[in-house]
């Protein structure tokens, strides 16, 4: 995006031109990263909404030397929506599980986006939740201090998100063959 | 593939996914929790100053206002003052109570003031019987602005006024030779009773008054005439408001506050007297050319003008970028010189500070240049399928379009702009004002070609520029230099800074403009009163 400084800077005098400019920009990113945190839609939305409101208002704290605006938004919108979940009174429990394997990646990212996102969103709480977060860039020790679990609980947790997104992915794919032989 | 790019894969995938389909409805919502714009300070600023300015010049003319009275009260009565009162009020113990409210009466005290103020308007009628025949005849002699400024000189001392009366009696032609001798005498007896003041009874004081009055030769001079009978009138009217104040109050009140309250009542008893002054020669003003000018510069305290102008403006365009689109037409367009005319209406305080009004219509030209090639894919359906050169061209056939654009257009920006100001101003043989404004926008609007979005050319751009919300918009700058060419008409030299905010329109959501001009041109300027 072009001058996004100068949009940035007009915001925070809170231009609405240059708000709407911004809003429309990053909008989709925003929801997008909602809706994979936050199941229900109408919910979703109202994250979205606040999270946009809180990054407008935060706008001056916002330090283009600590990090890119993206990184600091998606902050922004993640902890919205870790505070709604918290709300939810989302109970996580240790549970340790040392494995770990890079095979499966390519399984994982050969599936079009909106089919991995609902099988991320099947996995259920937490492991979506802590998944996420981890395709989202915080470090597990950041996830354990936000969701108040050791770190080693997240990697857990993660580590079970992968096995079973894998599985689903499987399954989908042998379901998708079978649909596609039906077909033919 | 490392795990760190896996996951930023995902995560660009994953966030990737258009899902919004109506971002207006969604921003409806959020707009309304937003802050509201913070508004610039500029306006903020230049308000109260603007304010100011007015409160200032409204001082500036009600204090003048006032200081006019006082100043009529000299021009009208100090000239009595020292020929009146010395040579016929002094006597009477009036003098001093007439002339200022600060001064003490020092002659005598209430109860013999009564009196003599009886004597004095019998005494006054006799004069003013007596003389006015002759006063028509020789009104002319009566310059009430030279006399000022022999009084102010000559106000110093009791001895200094009886010399200024003689040099008063030089310099005001010969008329007043004529009469010297008399002043001599009138003189001595006014000293007579300055120095007899705090011992001789003022019935003896009024007798020598009367008795010299009476005596007074028939070539005394006319303007001592004329403010013999001017005095009348104020005796008259002080008389008639001591006598209602000593009625009103206990007559052996003690001396200080007597004189005290006697002071105080004399201000708006001359007033009345001043405006009984005024009626009474405004019936001269007509024959009189000298007072009527000396009238007239009265009420040059202050001026009203009328200018006009018109100005080569020299432009420069900041554009603030907030799109691609904005980005392509900030590339194909570049500003150019254009020009303003505009009418302001001031009033100028002789201090030299001033206010007004000016509307103002600005054009700045635009030069507008693109050349490039569009393509695009169209479907086209055939009447049937056919063979072009050796290649099959199906019924239903997608062609591409290209379009070739080449235009150079000149554009023009026209903004109309009322400038309420406030400066300085300085009349010498070369006129110089300065003045500040806020720029207030009345219209604005942007006529020409340029692309849309898809790059075709359009004349559809009103919405990117069109503005008729009355806001304030930059601020105005000018210096004026200007030399009289006529009666009231000045002709000068006109410059002016002025700095827009925004020429673009509110929903513009492409980019903002802002332009600066530096003019320079003509001004004409018409005094109107």
């Amino acid at each position: 995006m072009k001058d996004l400084e100068l949009i940035i800077k007009k915001c925070r005098k809170n231009d609405r031109v240059a708000q709407n400019t911004l809003f429309k920009y990053f909008a989709d990113y925003i929801m997008n990263l909602t809706r994979r945190y936050i199941e229900s839609k109408f919910d979703a939305k109202e994250i979205f909404l606040e999270s946009f409101e809180i990054i407008f208002r935060k706008l001056d704290q916002y330090d283009p030397n600590k990090g890119q605006f993206k990184s600091w938004i998606s902050k922004i919108t993640i902890r919205q929506c870790l505070a709604f979940i918290k709300k939810r009174k989302l109970v996580l429990t240790d549970d340790i599980l040392q494995y770990d394997s890079q095979s499966d990646d390519h399984i994982i990212e050969s599936l079009e986006a909106e089919y991995l996102i609902e099988l991320i969103n099947n996995l259920g709480k937490p492991y979506n939740l802590i998944f996420n977060m981890v395709v989202d860039g915080y470090k597990h020790k950041e996830i354990g201090e936000l969701l108040n679990i050791e770190a080693s609980t997240s990697r857990s947790y993660y580590l079970r998100a992968r096995i079973k997104l894998k599985e689903e992915i499987l399954t989908f794919n042998k379901n998708n063959l079978t649909w596609s032989e039906e077909i033919i | 593939m490392e795990r760190r790019d896996h996951i930023k894969n995902l995560h660009d995938k994953l966030n990737s996914k258009s899902v919004i389909s109506d971002f207006d409805s969604l921003w409806d919502e959020l707009e309304p929790r937003l802050p509201k714009k913070k508004k610039r300070k500029y306006g903020m600023i230049l308000i109260p100053i603007f304010l100011v300015g007015i409160g200032i010049l409204a001082w500036k003319t009600l204090g003048n206002h006032y200081d006019n009275k006082e100043a009529k009260f000299d021009k009208g009565f100090v000239i009595i003052d020292d020929d009146i009162i010395e040579n016929e009020l002094a006597p009477i113990g009036l003098d001093n109570a007439i002339k200022s409210d600060n001064k003490p009466i020092l002659n005598s005290d209430i109860n013999s003031n009564v009196d003599t103020y009886h004597y004095a308007q019998i005494e006054h009628a006799e004069i003013n019987k007596k003389h006015t025949k002759n006063l028509n005849n020789h009104a002319h002699t009566i310059n009430p602005v030279n006399k000022i400024d022999q009084i102010n000189r000559s106000n110093q001392t009791n001895v200094g006024r009886h010399l200024n009366i003689d040099e008063r009696v030089d310099s005001n032609g010969e008329i007043f030779k004529n009469t010297q001798t008399n002043k001599y005498e009138q003189r001595d007896v006014v000293k007579q009773a300055y120095n007899n003041r705090s011992s001789i009874n003022t019935e003896v004081i009024i007798e020598e008054a009367v008795s010299y009055s009476n005596t007074r030769s028939s070539n005394l001079n006319d303007e001592r005439l004329f403010q013999s009978d001017i005095a009348e009138t104020i005796i008259r009217q002080k008389n008639k408001t001591a006598d209602n104040n000593l009625h009103s109050k206990a007559i052996g009140s003690p001396r200080g506050s007597g004189q005290l309250v006697v002071g105080k009542l004399i201000i708006p008893t001359l007033d009345r007297g001043i405006i009984s002054l005024l009626e009474f020669s405004g019936t001269l003003l007509s024959t009189q050319p000298k007072i009527a000018e000396a009238g007239k510069a009265l009420n040059t305290k202050y001026k009203v003008s009328v200018e006009t102008y018109l100005l080569a403006d020299f432009n420069q365009k900041f554009q603030d970028n907030l799109s691609v689109y904005g980005q392509t037409i900030d590339d194909l367009t570049s500003i150019k010189i254009g020009y303003t005319f505009g009418t302001t209406m001031s009033l100028s305080h002789q201090s030299g500070i001033m206010a007004g009004l000016g509307i103002e219509n600005t054009k700045a030209i635009e030069k507008f240049r693109v050349n490039n090639v569009l393509s695009s894919i169209e479907d086209k359906i055939n009447e049937q399928a056919f063979s072009l050169n050796g290649a099959f061209i199906s019924r239903e056939a997608e062609f591409t379009k290209t379009i070739k654009q080449d235009a150079l257009v000149y554009n023009s920006y026209t903004q109309i702009n009322m400038t309420p100001f406030i400066g300085y101003t300085k009349s010498a043989k070369i006129n110089y004002s300065i003045s500040a404004a806020p720029l207030l926008n009345v219209s604005r609007r942007y006529e020409g070609y340029l692309i849309d979005e898809a790059d075709k050319i359009t004349t559809d751009i009103s919405q990117l520029y069109e503005s008729s919300k009355l806001e304030y918009n930059g601020f105005l700058l000018t210096g004026i230099a200007s030399v009289r060419v006529w009666k009231g008409l000045d002709l000068g030299i006109r410059s002016q800074l002025r700095k827009t905010r925004n020429v673009a329109s509110d929903s513009n959501i492409h980019f903002r403009s802002r332009l600066n001009s530096y003019s320079f041109g003509l001004n004409l300027r018409y005094r109107l009163y």
